[in-house]
């Protein structure tokens, strides 16, 4: 019984995850909290905003990943 | 370094192998075989035509100049992937729905299958992707240079390059004209060069990192300026990049093609939100290191923009190089070929099929062949897209305006965007309103960037750029109304849309769209809500069948026609030949044309054969009205019905009161028959005595004619009654109302009945009080009052009898009771009494028909006032209204 009802739940927050993606990249890629990681700082011998971009960038793409598998479960349109 | 030859030979051979791919793809498409052609991957390789000769050569060397700068141009896409369940995804289902062929029909279609915003967008996307072609163009014959050791050609090198393309984009993209526009051979060439690109870039990455440097510490360390990674770059231009490279990803004619045309399966879509973002993060991943080794290991005069060629070339990796060059050659044809097919797709569909539409007049079922016509169309459009393109590299070719070409095609296709957003969540959004803040927009942007970007060498003269026109520095193209921004990029990207989307609200809200418009608007913004059972609502046209299957044929061809027909007929439940020319037929007829010749001229054709539809505002409103109307009429017949039912019951009454009252007029004349017989019986029999008897006693003669006298009398009497009945009913009785004295009329009335009282014994109760002068006719109030004493005697009988004569005034009104103590009326009998012929109990006293009562009502009411029967008396208890006499009253 419970989790019949969890279903719609769940795929209400995978909605919300889905619009707030992107909005939340896009946060952490402007300028405000952007620039925080441009400092002369080396992570390993690379500098820290190379790091954090693309570092960030594939956390993205794995969180986009997760929530595209989710989106396309049989039921969900 | 490989020589000329090879770099030649291996081009070709790479563009034989892209013809092959393509032709099997094709085939297969064909034959229904796609296997992996329709599977996610091919498209999100596809989408990699994003990355241009431009992105290919030029991020390597935005980064040496610009350090991060370049990877805002992968991570615009990055945020539009990602938000792909936002604004992708409705887009594609749109399209899917409506048959899209390219970013102008899905605008026409939205905006009320407008062909005036098809040809604007046309004209702009044209306008803003010539010098991209042109772009593409020069990388190629720039990176053919390199290998030339011989003094080639640049411009004979990119005459033969364009002529190579324009002969694949003929072959590949305009094979057939289908139904929904998709081109498997084309997009899977696409992919295969995709994977080149991607190869060739790692491949040179790689080496730069672990080949000439020792690993990513390493080649860090080597970067010659560490002000290169500073926070400077996270500037207004970085989100204006961020800004205008997510919106080139819906907006370039290009990607609209192979995003949301070419999508086959709306799930791909969810595959590509994370594995496009990750090609190019993969692209980008080895941008900086190659630039850092660029400038480290090359001269200082070397191009940045060619050092994806250069590096490995300085390193001695000559098959590397060749890799390189492969990677940027298929960048920039794979480009050029996808931009091609869609620009020709839109000029064909939205500027010649108008035209020609318009020039052809007759009916488009008997004109020539659309689909030839169609087909060549495009194949026109191609060339001359590509000559195009090619003339605009000849005029500027080397110039430092070609470099920066790639950002200013962003911002005029960007134009389109609010457009698009407004077509997809906005149903307010007009096409007046778009096609201003489209034209709006892309003025601002050609005198802000453009323009200027000439330096001026077109148009603006240099000094109009640097003091604005006729010295209005107010005017300055790159400094707006005295705004100052660092970059003219950032200027015109603020202005440009600004104007565009202040345009497109204001102009929206003020205009009226049509009813057309208004359909689409719904089926475009609620498309997730209607999908799922298509609405109701269709224009009405009359088409015949055979009209419509004809020009299904000339463009669709015979066979997808015929299937599409079959199809329907059965849906419809015909076995056999043409299905009903529904409104549902003519609508997905017109949509399959769409998906082939564009919404707009589909919608044309359709309504040639058909008229145009129905639904208009009016018309909504006309059957507004009818409803209205209809329960109008419904409230109206309710009503007349209820009047009718009361009519009915009133009728049914009236016939009951007339079967009583024929039942009461029988019951009269058996009784006025026997009233009469009796005293003619015995007036007739004592005649006959008298006639026959010559032995009678005079006595008893002259006693036998008192009787015949007094039957005589009693007869008069009763004819009299009847008489005065009719006359006072008929109102024409002579009654005149004079002052009478009432006292004096009851004492008449007492002293006229007193006999009959003192025979039955009656007590008589009566104190006259003062008199009363009432209006009344003398005879005719005692007539009255003599009546209602003698029936108190007759029927009164009381143990012992008595009657009550009371007075009393009320203002104007005096009342006479009289009442005895009898047993009473029963109140089943009370209205009867004033009845005509009426006797209660059928009780028969000798000199009267039933007439008194009736007779004293009929004359109570001549004078004004009433006689009434008071319902609460113990026995019957009358009640005579007069009028008190009033000087006044009897004037008037």
């Amino acid at each position: 019984m419970s989790q019949q009802e969890d279903i719609p739940r769940a795929r209400k927050r995978r909605y919300d995850g889905a619009v707030i993606l992107p909005i939340f990249a896009a946060f952490l890629i402007l300028p405000p909290f952007i620039k925080l990681f441009a400092a002369p700082v080396t992570v390993f011998g690379v500098p820290l905003i190379v790091v954090w971009l693309f570092g960030l960038w594939l956390a993205l793409i794995i969180i986009a990943r997760h929530l595209a598998h989710l989106l396309t479960q049989p039921g969900d349109e | 370094m490989p020589s000329w030859n090879t770099i030649v030979i291996t081009s070709l051979l790479y563009v034989a192998l892209l013809f092959c791919v393509a032709f099997w793809a094709e085939q297969r498409a064909k034959r229904g075989q796609f296997g992996w052609i329709r599977t996610p991957w091919v498209y999100t390789l596809s989408l990699s035509v994003y990355c241009t000769a431009w992105t290919y050569y030029g991020g390597v060397g935005s980064a040496a100049r610009s350090g991060l700068e370049f990877a805002a141009i992968y991570l615009g896409p990055t945020l539009t992937f990602l938000g792909w369940w936002l604004v992708l995804r409705k887009l594609v289902r749109i399209s899917n729905e409506q048959r899209t062929t390219s970013v102008a029909d899905l605008l026409s279609s939205r905006y009320g299958k407008s062909t005036s915003i098809g040809v604007v967008v046309t004209l702009i996307a044209v306008l803003a992707s010539t010098p991209y072609i042109a772009l593409q163009l020069q990388s190629l014959s720039l990176s053919f240079a390199l290998f030339s050791d011989v003094g080639t050609q640049p411009a004979q090198t990119a005459f033969w390059i364009a002529c190579g393309l324009a002969a694949f984009t003929i072959l590949f993209g305009t094979r057939h004209v289908d139904a929904n526009e998709q081109h498997y051979g084309v997009v899977t060439a696409i992919a295969l060069e995709a994977v080149v690109k991607l190869v060739a870039l790692t491949s040179v990455g790689l080496f730069v990192v672990f080949g000439i440097a020792d690993g990513p510490t390493d080649i860090f360390a080597r970067m010659p300026d560490p002000e290169l990674l500073s926070a400077e770059v996270f500037g207004p231009r970085w989100v204006t990049l961020l800004f205008l490279s997510a919106t080139a990803v819906i907006c370039l004619p290009r990607m609209f093609q192979v995003a949301v045309v070419e999508n086959v399966d709306e799930r791909h879509l969810a595959t590509a939100s994370w594995a496009f973002p990750f090609y190019v993060f993969l692209i980008s991943l080895f941008v900086l290191p190659i630039a850092i080794a660029g400038m480290t290991g090359l001269p200082s005069d070397a191009n940045p923009d060619l050092y994806v060629l250069t590096v490995p070339l300085g390193a001695g990796n000559g098959s590397l190089a060749l890799l390189a060059f492969l990677g940027g050659f298929s960048a920039a044809t794979s480009m050029v070929i996808v931009a091609a097919i869609a620009l020709s797709t839109m000029v064909s569909n939205h500027i010649i099929m108008p035209l020609w539409l318009r020039s052809a007049k007759k009916s488009p079922t008997a004109s020539g062949d659309v689909r030839h016509m169609l087909l060549f169309s495009r194949r026109a459009s191609i060339i001359g897209i590509l000559a195009l393109g090619y003339i605009y590299f000849r005029f500027t070719g080397g110039s430092t305006a070609l470099a920066s070409i790639g950002l200013i095609a962003f911002l005029g296709v960007a134009q389109l965007l609010p457009s698009i957003i407004g077509a997809l969540y906005w149903r307010g959004a007009t096409r007046t309103g778009a096609i201003t803040a489209v034209i709006a927009g892309f003025a601002v942007w050609a005198y802000t960037l453009f323009i200027p970007s000439f330096d001026g060498a077109f148009l603006l003269p240099p000094e109009v750029i640097s003091n604005g026109p006729w010295g209005i520095s107010l005017l300055r193209p790159q400094q707006l109304f005295g705004s100052e921004f660092a970059d003219p990029l950032v200027h015109a990207t603020v202005w440009s849309m600004t104007v565009n989307i202040t345009a497109l609200v204001a102009v929206s809200l003020l205009s009226q769209p049509s009813a057309l418009e208004q359909l689409q608007a719904k089926l475009f913004v609620d498309v997730f809500n209607i999908t799922a059972d298509r609405p109701a609502i269709a224009l009405q046209r009359a088409a015949k069948s055979e009209d419509l299957f004809e020009l299904a044929q000339r463009i669709l061809g015979r066979e997808t026609s015929w299937r599409m027909f079959t199809d329907i007929a059965r849906s419809q439940g015909k076995h056999s030949g043409l299905p009903d020319p529904t409104a549902e037929l003519t609508e997905r007829l017109e949509r399959a044309l769409a998906g082939a010749i564009g919404s707009a001229s589909a919608h044309a054709m359709v309504s040639q054969i058909g008229g145009h539809g129905t639904v208009s505002v009016s018309e909504l409103m006309r059957m507004a009205d009818e409803t209205a109307q209809i329960i109008e009429y419904s409230n109206r017949i309710e009503e007349k019905s209820r009047e009718l039912q009361e009519t009915a019951s009133q009728l049914r009454h009236a016939n009951a009161r007339l079967h009583e009252i024929a039942e009461q007029k029988d019951a009269f004349l058996s009784q006025i028959s026997h009233e009469l017989r009796t005293p003619m019986t015995s007036v007739r029999s004592f005649a006959e005595i008298l006639r026959d008897g010559d032995d009678l006693e005079p006595e008893q003669a002259r006693r036998f004619v008192s009787i015949i006298h007094e039957e005589a009398q009693r007869l008069t009497r009763l004819l009299d009654e009847i008489l005065d009945v009719s006359v006072l009913e008929n109102g024409k009785a002579q009654i005149e109302k004079v002052p009478v004295s009432l006292n004096a009329s009851i004492e008449q009335a007492l002293a006229a009945t007193e006999p009959l009282m003192r025979r039955a014994g009656v007590q008589l109760i009566h104190a006259s009080g003062p008199d009363i002068t009432v209006s009344a006719d003398r005879d005719r109030l005692a007539q009255v009052l003599i009546n209602v004493l003698s029936n108190a005697v007759k029927y009164g009988r009381g143990q012992p009898p008595a009657i009550i004569v009371q007075v009393s005034r009320d203002r104007d009104q005096v009342q006479v009771t009289v009442a005895d103590n009898g047993p009473g009326i029963a109140p089943d009998d009370q209205e009867k009494v004033f009845e005509k012929f009426t006797r209660l109990q059928h009780q028969t006293l000798a000199g009267s028909a039933g007439l008194g009562l009736p007779i004293s009502r009929e004359i109570m009411r001549n004078l004004d006032g009433d006689l009434t029967l008071d319902p609460n008396g113990p026995g019957a208890s009358f009640r005579i209204t007069l009028k008190t006499y009033d000087e006044n009253n009897h004037t008037l």
